[in-house]
């Protein structure tokens, strides 16, 4: 291999620690790519490696930065790591666990310090160290870490959210109480089910032809009833994240429930955590990653709530959705968007549920602007931490359109 | 018209024989990076609109059944042997070829295929999908495996009203179209109505700039500016003003509540100086 391959199938490697989708038909691919394009000029030769290398926008954005550090900046410390030198595939495998290492560590003091809510302080850096002790290279390992706490600086941190898994029988309880309860469509139409309450006379007769004309099994048929679906929006601000540990088992619960369920966090930007709670490694409960912006700072509840009805709307938000909201309603972004939003979603969804913490506080009353903005558009607004409140709050919802 | 991002995607494509996956709001150009590869490499555009509910019957192919039947009756007096009726029904042109087997049967030269807006296709088609886009090849019960003559130039486009599996992504190169800037789309405008006046493609460029920036429910895309314009050309006029805009809101404002806020930003003053 010469120069530039090895350097870029370590740029590869290094996307792929960073979630990237690329294996080792991605990194020919690539290469093959740059045969194609004149790689002195340093446009083409980011393109073609985007074009290649990223799957989606959000990807692109990291590429960028990644590829800044790795290929542009020349700063004096960078000639002087050896971070290209490795070829050999156990230096490739030693890097792989240095950085987990260090997400791990990092993880670790997140739980120490608050629970759920991950510390995003504990940077790479001081984990360098640490992942030093383990790694049988010394030498690649801090070049890579060095690499990484680079980039980690310059990007939004990530988090690590844990789900308690106390109570989360129960919570599957609830949820399933939940599931069960809101069925929204009632068809006028019979159709065969096997609990129904009328005898199917034609279908009963038809089947009774195998039996030689002796109707022995008899089919039922009832009413047609849809399942509803789920939207749950958390809020990860800062002030909501004591209540968000009590409603994120719940969320879990209830995506282990049923299918039709999709979970999205937000703070001051909205992220989707639905296939990260369904992907939770076999008999264990999932971790979530999120960045910073999603999770612990302030609130932007309209402008997050406008970008899930832009980016999500057109497919989720049915006729059959149950769309619930958990907020305390304290809005720090532009107040234009909230009324907007609610207004969209009640107008798309069949309920709209509202779950307030601040309700448990006696004597509260919804005087924050986003709250009151919103309250006009909610039809069920109430308060659910523990297992037996969200079954109770399941058991209020008779929901039918 | 492209820029630099979209012609480096193109090439690639070309070079690397590898589907392309392009992304971006509704009205930028996505459909149009396919017509111009078509058109760049003299050949033909075959197009899959995806919906909810695609299926194999009208992506891929179909027998001709009302056909069929028709032979079917007019051999009976025949004497033929089974076997050869059966042949004969299941030959090729009781075949109706849907784009993607047509996409693999062209003769000539490999042809564009255009799998539009995929995210809207279910899951499941999807998946079919990759087989497809892997092999280049598939296979029909009756007549067996079909090969690509020629590997199409394959370009599917997203909206992102769902994420799109990994799987596919992996097979794709990617290229995400945003909005184009105001230089490009006063570009865009003149290249497309050789008549416009700059001063008027520099104003519509402007404004559309605004709006973007704007909280609509729809915002519009490059194909609204460009109907708008037309529009504003064949009423006359020649740059914007306040009534311009006004009898012309409906060419790129597409619902209700975004006409409401964009009629009073024009009123107020905030939009556009007049």
């Amino acid at each position: 291999m010469d120069h530039i391959s090895r350097r870029v199938s370590a740029f590869c490697r290094y996307l792929r620690s960073q979630g990237f989708v690329i294996g080792l038909k991605e990194i020919e691919d690539s290469l093959r790519a740059l045969s194609f394009v004149d790689i002195s000029k340093r446009e083409q030769f980011q393109l073609a490696l985007k074009i290649v290398l990223c799957s989606s926008k959000e990807e692109q954005g990291l590429f960028d930065e990644a590829f800044q550090l790795f290929f542009v900046t020349t700063d004096k410390s960078q000639a002087s790591v050896p971070w290209l030198a490795s070829e050999n595939p156990e230096g490739d495998g030693a890097r792989g666990t240095a950085t987990e290492t260090s997400a791990e560590g990092a993880a670790q003091t997140g739980c120490g310090n608050e629970g759920m809510n991950g510390s995003a302080e504990a940077d790479s850096v001081s984990k360098l160290g640490e992942a030093e002790q383990k790694a049988a290279d010394g030498e690649k390992e801090t070049a890579f870490n060095w690499f990484a706490s680079r980039t980690a600086s310059q990007r939004p941190k990530k988090r690590h959210i844990y789900i308690s898994s106390s109570q989360l029988s129960k919570m599957k309880k609830a949820a399933r109480k939940l599931v069960r309860q809101v069925q929204l469509k009632q068809a006028r139409r019979l159709a065969a089910r096997k609990k129904g309450r009328q005898l199917d006379g034609r279908r009963t007769w038809r089947n009774s032809l195998q039996t030689g004309g002796f109707p022995i099994k008899p089919v039922w048929k009832g009413r047609d009833k849809t399942n509803a679906r789920f939207v749950l929006l958390c809020d990860g601000s800062r002030s909501m994240s004591p209540y968000a540990d009590q409603f994120l088992p719940f969320a879990y619960a209830l995506t282990a429930c049923t299918r039709h369920v999709e979970v999205f966090l937000f703070a001051t930007k909205l992220k989707r955590v639905t296939s990260q709670l369904k992907n939770g490694k076999r008999g264990q409960l999932p971790v979530l990653t999120v960045f910073e912006n999603e999770w612990g700072g302030g609130t932007r509840i309209g402008e997050s709530l406008f970008s899930f009805i832009q980016q999500y709307g057109a497919r989720m938000l049915r006729k059959e959705t149950v769309v619930v909201i958990v907020s305390d309603g304290l809005d720090t972004g532009d107040m234009a968007y909230l009324p907007r939003a609610m207004k969209e979603i009640k107008q798309r969804a069949s309920a709209v549920v509202w779950l307030n913490p601040l309700l448990k506080i006696n004597g509260y009353q919804p005087e924050a602007r986003g709250m009151k903005a919103a309250l006009p558009y909610i039809d069920i607004f109430s308060e659910a931490q523990s297992p037996e409140e969200f079954e109770r709050l399941a058991r209020t919802m008779t929901i039918r359109r | 018209m492209t820029d630099q991002p979209a012609a480096a995607a193109l090439h690639l494509v070309q070079a690397l024989r590898k589907p392309l996956l392009i992304e971006g709001p509704a009205g930028v150009g996505k459909t149009e990076m396919a017509k111009v590869l078509a058109q760049s490499l003299n050949t033909r555009l075959i197009r899959l609109q995806c919906y909810e509910g695609l299926d194999v019957a009208s992506a891929l192919y179909e027998w001709n059944y009302a056909k069929q039947m028709l032979h079917i009756r007019l051999m009976e007096k025949e004497g033929a042997a089974l076997a050869e009726k059966e042949a004969a029904i299941f030959s090729d042109s009781f075949l109706l070829s849907r784009p993607l087997l047509q996409a693999l049967t062209e003769e000539r030269q490999p042809p564009v295929l255009l799998i539009d807006e995929v995210d809207r296709a279910d899951e499941e088609f999807e998946a079919f999908l990759l087989e497809m886009l892997a092999e280049f090849q598939m296979t029909i019960p009756e007549l067996g495996t079909i090969r690509a003559k020629h590997r199409p130039y394959v370009i599917l486009t997203s909206n992102r009203t769902r994420e799109l599996s990994d799987a596919l992504r992996r097979r794709c190169l990617y290229q995400w179209i945003d909005y184009p800037d105001f230089q490009k789309e006063a570009a865009i405008l003149q290249a497309r109505l050789p008549s416009i006046n700059e001063r008027l493609a520099a104003q519509i460029a402007g404004m559309m700039e605004e709006l973007r920036r704007m909280p609509l429910h729809k915002a519009p895309g490059v194909a609204e500016s460009i109907d708008w314009a037309e529009a504003l050309l064949l009423l006359h006029y020649n740059e914007l003003s306040k009534e311009a805009v006004q009898e012309t809101l409906g060419c790129f404002i597409k619902d209700r509540e975004d006409w409401e806020a964009v009629k009073e930003a024009i009123e107020s003053g905030i939009l556009i100086q007049l």
